[in-house]
């Protein structure tokens, strides 16, 4: 019997001529290597962001750092925070305050435009102030216009604030980023699009205007040519999603990005070795640390207890573990950033400073014994690396067993806000003012103090009266002593700062960095 | 990878041809000649010897995060260390035992719950039947690993919440397959004498239609443990199945994603302990088939 | 015919409805809480309260549900939660991306499943066989995720043949598109051919065996002719009804496929959004999903109803 099976003339012929028609649809097509999915032209970035998506961007709720990074380049408050993180006159040109600091009179820059045409008025600020503090709207940031008592307009373009008491931070608060409670957004815009629609294509007044969103694709920014602080020399930035590391790694070298705002930490060798990458850093905005819930675990309402734990953390080791030596060790909560009150020596003056003996002579007087603790971890990738690297070091200093319970998001912020947790992974980021760091964190029922820290008197007061302090010098001391007090007293266990890296190709110029959410691409350009 | 434990529909009933011990014995007797089935079975054997005793047979501490971290294979670590600093081999074979409890379990779940159900609609038949196919049909139409991700977010991680998830999820077929032995048998004359003569259905089940329906319910369990162990891996990569300190293969390479490209180890070794112990089950399974001679008709 | 395919086709539409209905409030019913991730950790007790009632998820959840139902009769699946985008936009972005990946999916794995299987059933026992054997063997014990990691490894990061990761649309050029695409098509069908190879050799060998072949043969037709006119259609008639849900299979398996190459396809859309409590887009995905699934398991009742005529008065 037959058993071979040829291949005959014709089959043969059959193939390549599907193979050539195949060939002719490629070459009708387009063929060429794996390029990047973007155009580019000579002034168009490409920027990769550290988020699978761009989500809303309306003011009322705009949060997150990528985001608020994306604000920072559509929209401007009548302050900006410059890489000092001072505040300058933005949609303001100057202010006034009177004798006992509680009136604010600020002349609004004319000419303005936003990116819809409209002009910017005083009622701009006026109409967003009172969406802000609408209950309706749901902002999150409206608590951060309760100093403020009333604003009137005096004037097309002067409006006046009177505040509750005086305050040593107002102007933070106008900025546009990080401050969002006085965003200026367009009411024209609003009214017309609906909240959903212009949280996806916001418009603002600016340096760029939302071209093209494709909600996880690609976020497209174009310049405003009318932008009053002068018009950027890149006509676009292409915003793109990329969360993975090799894909970060390979898109920068193979320059399919320009840019990324969190390069990874583990490639950090490789990518400063490559001649057409910079890594640039800069100092943190934030703090980290293991929160310590007095009201769910009674042993953490002994100072001792709380101390002993923040004694037993090598940091030095945690940071070459976890992180790759890429982040700064922290002690307390003020952040390198906020440089008029960071003190460089912190860490050999506080008292959660490395002492594993203190630490369990601390632990043995007050007689706790053995603790088997839950802690609670978002399910980034960062705050799981930190969680499984801080615990066990704790674990060998003190007679602690750590659980971890790895949480969605959905649920992990909502534990947060309602302090259903043991202890818990997490921190402070955007901090340019010691009342993001101390303010919002460890006064009695502070904003986010869900741990139950409270009845510090002292601290109580120390931390108003720097939030009134107008004087800078007074103002830093106080600060100064605040931050001593929280250390001492250790709601938390401080562990880390964030150190900020930029990735950035030599074909971006001209850019420079600044503590997140202040940097931006308004005076870049391509080469 | 497909989803459910086998690829095909069966709607029609399986022959199964194994009825009496002197069958079973010859199914055995085909088994050992079967050089698959035997390379399965060692395989299977070391890794259940290896579950037992890893602390005794780890060269390491699985959990020690104590050496330098992502350093490659070499003699003191015999397949290098992971992102942490731990020993790869020592958290690969503390991995045996939970893969093993996972896919084991997780099939033994699936037949607790679903094989009397097969049973009592097909004896019963009727709207007892209707309503129980049609739940079935239900989930089959369904993609399984979407239901799974569904019920790990309800139950939230962990090893006891993975093993219900793709026990409901994932082995789905037993039913089907215990359904269809029970039509073919129904008519037969020994049920049909033993219903005659009294006997109550409970009885006739358990001691008539149960045994003689063993023979494609075994081969579908063992197939299904591979699927079990896959589908955890599988879990546990996307971060939605065991904690994340339980070792387990899938979880270990999820870790190391993101680091990759500077540690080859991490990414073929927790692949290739999967890949075998699914293999070894695998050629077991195939050669029960063949043993056992059950043909599933492909007739719709 | 027509009343058994009316049945079928209201069946698979009341599969799809209680499967949505399952759905939506199941979601509702665990814990997780939307409002609080679009809010980050800034978020206040009154604002949360403030967005849930602004997107209508405060009330009771059947008023809820009818809400939803009516506006899907009118075709509108609402809006992300968390971005705000229409869900049929976010979808019709994903859709393509894993369709492309199951379609080119099930191609190579029939381009290499199907003669693989006829080689081997023609020349059974001996090595092609048993090579082709344990290679479908191998594809099917291995986690698919694990190749897709180890075909990057190789293919992409040390060869630099194909790019790693992402997607680009075919609009975009056809060469980059399937540059983007054949290792991930890769990975999600190799099981499935590892599958379909072994089941064509089965059919084919149960088929060979068969009286009209040996009467084909005696006839003195080529053995050639004899396999792939004959035993070929008659045993690839199994084959095309696996292939018919073969889709929606495929369709499942680029799910982790999808989370291991960072494509944003239906898979990754559908995981991500049920981590994220994202209630609109889980449904919207799971009433496509399901509507596929359900769509092609009809397709093939058809089709086969259509090729056996043993059973198509039933």
């Amino acid at each position: 019997m037959e058993k071979q099976l040829g291949v005959s003339r014709r089959s043969v012929l059959k193939l390549a001529a599907v193979g050539s028609t195949s060939y002719g649809l490629t070459r009708a097509f387009g063929l060429g290597n794996p390029r990047s999915a973007f155009a580019q032209g000579s002034d168009t970035l490409v920027a990769g962001f550290s988020t699978d998506k761009i989500e809303r961007l309306d003011p009322a709720i705009l949060q997150g750092l990528e985001h608020m990074q994306i604000g920072n380049h559509i929209y401007s408050g009548l302050t900006y925070a410059d890489h000092n993180l001072e505040p300058q006159g933005d949609l303001a040109e100057s202010w006034e305050v009177s004798k006992n600091g509680r009136e604010w009179t600020f002349q609004l820059r004319k000419g303005v435009k936003f990116h819809d045409g409209e002009d910017f008025t005083a009622d701009d600020v006026i109409y967003n102030y009172n969406r802000i503090k609408d209950p309706k709207t749901g902002s999150i940031h409206r608590s951060r216009l309760d100093e403020i008592d009333t604003i009137e307009k005096l004037g097309t373009h002067v409006v006046r604030f009177k505040l509750k008491s005086s305050s040593g931070s107002f102007l933070i608060t106008l900025t546009g980023l990080p401050g969002r409670a006085l965003i200026i957004a367009s009411r024209k815009s609003l009214e017309k699009m609906g909240a959903e629609q212009y949280s996806i294509t916001p418009v603002g007044t600016g340096p760029f205007r939302v071209a093209e969103h494709q909600v996880g694709t690609k976020f497209v920014l174009e310049r405003f040519d009318d932008y009053y602080r002068g018009v950027p020399k890149l006509k676009r930035v292409i915003i793109i999603p990329v969360t993975e590391p090799e894909t970060v790694v390979a898109a920068l070298r193979t320059g399919e990005i320009q840019f990324h705002t969190q390069p990874p930490t583990q490639f950090f060798d490789i990518l400063q070795r490559d001649p057409n990458i910079t890594m640039m850093e800069g100092p943190d905005t934030g703090f980290r640390g293991l929160m310590l819930n007095q009201n769910k675990v009674p042993a953490f309402k002994d100072v001792r207890v709380r101390l002993a734990i923040a004694k037993a953390i090598d940091r030095d080791v945690l940071a070459k573990r976890a992180f790759f030596g890429r982040v700064l060790p922290g002690v307390g909560p003020i952040p390198a950033a906020q440089k008029l009150y960071f003190r460089e020596f912190k860490r050999q003056i506080s008292a959660q400073k490395y002492d594993p003996d203190t630490a369990v002579r601390l632990w043995e007087e007050s007689g706790v014994g053995k603790l088997k603790l839950k802690t609670v971890s978002s399910v980034a990738a960062a705050d799981l690396r930190s969680a499984q690297v801080l615990l066990p070091l704790i674990s060998k200093v003190l007679p602690i067993e750590f659980e971890i319970e790895q949480v969605d998001p959905s649920v992990n912020l909502k534990r947060f806000r309602t302090g259903d947790y043991e202890t818990r992974v997490g921190g402070s980021g955007a901090d340019i003012d010691p009342n993001d760091s101390i303010r919002d964190f460890f006064i009695t029922n502070a904003k986010f103090n869900s741990f139950g820290y409270g009845g510090n008197t002292t601290l109580d007061t120390i931390v108003e009266e720097q939030f009134r302090e107008g004087n800078q010098q007074r103002r830093i001391a106080l600060v100064h002593l605040a931050e001593d007090m929280v250390m001492a007293d250790a709601p938390m266990a401080f562990t880390h700062h964030l150190i900020e890296y930029l990735a950035v190709r030599k074909e971006l110029k001209n850019f420079r960095m600044s503590p997140t959410p202040t940097w931006s691409f308004a005076q870049a350009s391509m080469a | 990878m497909t989803t459910s434990s086998s690829p095909f529909p069966t709607e029609v009933a399986p022959v199964a041809v194994v009825r009496s011990t002197s069958e079973w014995r010859r199914a055995v007797r085909y088994l050992r000649k079967d050089m698959k089935v035997m390379l399965g079975c060692l395989i299977l054997g070391l890794l259940v010897v290896t579950a037992f005793l890893t602390p005794l047979l780890a060269p390491y501490d699985p959990n020690a995060q104590e050496f330098d971290l992502l350093m490659p294979p070499s003699w003191q670590h015999l397949l290098g260390t992971d992102e942490f600093g731990r020993d790869l081999l020592s958290r690969l074979m503390a991995g045996t035992r939970v893969s093993l409890i996972v896919g084991f379990s997780a099939v033994i779940l699936a037949v607790l719950a679903s094989v009397p159900l097969g049973l009592i609609a097909g004896y019963y038949g009727g709207w007892v039947d209707t309503v129980i196919m049609r739940y079935i049909d239900l989930q089959w139409a369904f993609p399984s690993l979407i239901i799974a991700v569904g019920l790990m977010a309800i139950l939230g991680p962990g090893l006891g919440n993975v093993i219900i998830a793709v026990s409901l999820a994932y082995i789905d077929d037993f039913a089907r397959i215990a359904r269809g032995e029970v039509l073919a048998l129904r008519e037969e004359e020994y049920i049909v004498a033993a219903r005659a003569a009294g006997g109550s259905d409970s009885r006739i089940i358990l001691r008539h239609l149960l045994p003689n329906s063993l023979a494609p319910l075994i081969v579908q369990a063992t197939v299904s443990i591979s699927y079990a162990i896959l589908a955890e891996s599988t879990l546990s990569f996307l971060g939605l199945g065991v904690e994340i300190t339980t070792p387990t293969w899938g979880l270990i390479l999820s870790g190391a994603r993101g680091y990759f490209t500077m540690a080859w180890w991490l990414a073929i070794f927790p692949g290739l302990a999967i890949m075998v112990t699914v293999l070894s089950i695998n050629f077991l399974g195939d050669g029960l088939r063949d043993a056992l001679d059950v043909k599933v008709s492909r007739v719709q | 015919m027509r009343t058994y395919l009316l049945k079928r086709v209201l069946y698979s539409l009341l599969v799809m409805w209680g499967v949505a209905t399952l759905v939506f409030f199941m979601l509702r019913a665990i814990p997780g809480d939307p409002v609080s991730v679009i809010l980050g950790e800034e978020a206040t007790p009154e604002a949360a309260a403030q967005l849930r009632h602004n997107l209508g998820l405060d009330g009771p959840f059947y008023v809820q549900y009818v809400r939803w139902f009516a506006r899907l009769l009118r075709g509108d699946l609402g809006r992300s939660i968390l971005a705000g985008e229409q869900v049929t936009v976010l979808l019709l972005q994903a859709a393509p991306r894993t369709f492309s990946i199951a379609a080119l999916a099930l191609c190579i794995s029939l381009m290499l499943a199907i003669p693989a299987g006829i080689i081997s059933a023609v020349k059974k026992h001996t090595f092609p066989d048993h090579l082709a054997t344990v290679i479908a063997f191998l594809g099917l014990s291995m986690p698919n995720f694990w190749l897709g990691i180890v075909l990057i490894l190789f293919f992409a990061v040390h060869l630099g043949w194909f790019p790693a990761l992402g997607y680009v649309p075919l609009a975009e050029g056809f060469w980059p598109w399937l540059q983007h695409l054949l290792l991930p098509a890769f990975t999600t069908g190799t099981a499935f051919a590892a599958i379909i190879a072994r089941m064509t050799r089965s059919t084919m060998l149960e088929v060979l065996n068969e009286t009209y072949i040996s009467t084909a043969r005696s006839k003195g037709l080529l053995e050639r002719v004899v396999v792939l006119k004959h035993a070929l259609r008659n045993a690839l008639i199994p084959v095309i009804t696996v292939i018919g849900i073969a889709f929606s299979l495929l369709l499942v398996g680029t799910v982790v496929v999808e989370d291991v190459f960072a494509i944003q396809g239906l898979g990754r859309t559908l995981v991500r959004s049920i981590i994220n409590r994202d209630f609109p887009v889980v449904q919207g995905a799971i009433l496509l999903v399901s509507g596929i699934f359900v769509g092609m398991n009809l397709l093939v009742d058809i089709l086969y109803t259509y090729i056996n005529p043993k059973i198509r008065f039933e």
